[in-house]
């Protein structure tokens, strides 16, 4: 690990080394710049989401009996059951990419290295003093550049949806469809209680950089970048290491390790024993059938993270 | 003392005395002088034996000399005066008459110095300066991320 103190001009053309803050600055450059074009990326897809399943469980109501003297008892009607639907409708894809090409060795910033001397960044000195400071960044909170969350509706401020169909749902017995007198009931009478989306964060504004020195091909001078050309180099470097770098690339996963993205994904169900009921239709026909009832409680709850791996 | 000459003592005498006259007229006759020419005269009088000699005259010496450039010369006073010369500039093939620019040099007493500040920038030619000529002199170096050296700079001053 070696961060380096970058070289810029000052107002006199005079070689120093780039402040704290400019060095953010760069730093802020590099997620603006993983914003434009991140390299790992989530999609919504219908079926065999790579992240896996995210499991959505529902209680509907036991078998209907039927018997042509009397009610079955409660303990002869069959209990309510449990619905499960495993839902795996985010996959995670990353680029192929590769380093940013350290052409004769002196592509990427220079430095003071000791006394009298001025050097140019190896290709790890670029990651270790903008990148992966960069990378630790986008990893460590909701809402990065370039990387994804999950919310209760496809709209929230500073997101736009990846998709309008839900990644997740949850749903639950709903017990207004459950009659006595609509015995016998459809077992499986769902409500969906709330959906959930894949969102992605906006980028950020471009951050004013200092303009950095380079060695130049011709005669070894000492030339400021363009933005177009230390952007490009950056992009690169951050795109590399958040898809191939071991260590540092950007990997989502669901209840894993890593920083939570947006809302947690809350399966929910009944929690009751089964609400039994009877229906005489007629001579020879006495029905009695199990209901979902209870409270509402939480079967799981599923998260979104963001890590290192 | 008075002594008496006899008649037989001045024969003695005369004829002593020819003998000697004689010896030396002999001996005139041998010596002569020889003129080598140049300027002035050497002469020899055989009857006196006066060997005489007369130096060049002020004619003689004068009609020696001419006027080459820049002078004329007067033969019957033997004066020579310079005559008004015009000097010429040098330039970077003739010899002549040289001049400092004051921009650059200062002369004192015949003296030329290199004056503070004379040598301008582009009076020095490109690539004439290296390191050695710089004070307290401090190098930095430009290297790429494989520690390999792509430039040097020199500076004056730490």
């Amino acid at each position: 690990m070696a961060v380096r103190i970058p070289l810029i001009l000052d107002g006199d053309a005079n070689l120093v080394q780039m402040s704290t803050a400019q060095i953010l600055a760069i730093k802020n450059r590099c997620r603006y710049l993983y914003g434009t074009n991140p390299s790992a990326n989530l999609t919504r897809v219908s079926s065999s989401g790579t992240l896996g399943a995210i499991v959505d469980t529902r209680k509907q109501a036991g078998a209907m009996s039927t018997d042509a003297t009397n009610f079955d008892l409660e303990g002869e009607t069959a209990e309510p059951s449990t619905v499960t639907l495993n839902r795996a409708h985010i996959s995670q894809v990353t680029d192929n990419t590769s380093d940013p090409t350290n052409t004769d060795n002196r592509a990427f910033p220079v430095f003071f290295n000791g006394f009298k001397t001025i050097k140019a960044m190896s290709k790890q000195d670029l990651y270790d003093t903008f990148v992966l400071d960069a990378i630790d960044t986008i990893t460590s909170a909701n809402g990065q550049p370039g990387t994804f969350t999950i919310h209760t509706s496809t709209t929230l401020s500073g997101f736009t949806a990846v998709s309008t169909d839900f990644v997740f749902a949850d749903t639950r017995a709903d017990l207004s469809d459950y009659t006595a007198g609509g015995i016998a009931e459809d077992l499986d009478q769902p409500e969906t209680i709330q959906n959930y989306f894949l969102l992605k964060a906006n980028n950020i504004a471009a951050p004013d950089i200092e303009k950095m020195l380079y060695i130049t091909d011709t005669d070894f001078d000492l030339q400021e970048y363009t933005n177009t050309q230390i952007d490009a180099i950056l992009l690169q470097a951050i795109r590399h290491n958040a898809a191939e770098i071991a260590g540092k690339r950007i990997r989502y996963n669901i209840n894993g390790s890593g920083v939570n993205l947006g809302s947690g994904m809350v399966n929910t169900i009944l929690n009751g024993a089964g609400n039994y009921q009877t229906r005489f239709v007629g001579a020879n026909d006495y029905r009695a059938q199990e209901f979902p009832n209870g409270s509402v409680v939480t079967a799981a709850t599923f998260r979104l993270k963001i890590t290192q791996e | 003392m008075v002594q008496i000459l006899t008649t037989n003592s001045l024969d003695l005498w005369r004829q002593a005395y020819n003998t000697l006259d004689s010896d030396f007229r002999n001996g005139a006759a041998a010596i002569s002088v020889v003129d080598g020419g140049g300027l002035g005269s050497l002469g020899y009088n055989i009857n006196t034996g006066v060997l005489a000699y007369a130096g060049p005259s002020d004619s003689d010496i004068r009609s020696l000399i001419s006027a080459g450039t820049g002078l004329t010369y007067v033969e019957a006073t033997g004066v020579l005066t310079a005559t008004a010369v015009t000097p010429t500039d040098a330039t970077v093939t003739v010899k002549g008459i040289a001049s400092f620019d004051s921009a650059g040099f200062t002369v004192a007493s015949g003296a030329v110095s290199l004056k503070t500040g004379g040598i301008a920038r582009a009076d020095i030619a490109n690539d004439a300066i290296d390191s050695t000529k710089l004070s307290s002199v401090s190098t930095l170096l430009i290297k790429n991320s494989a520690d390999a050296t792509l430039k040097t700079i020199h500076g004056a001053g730490n």
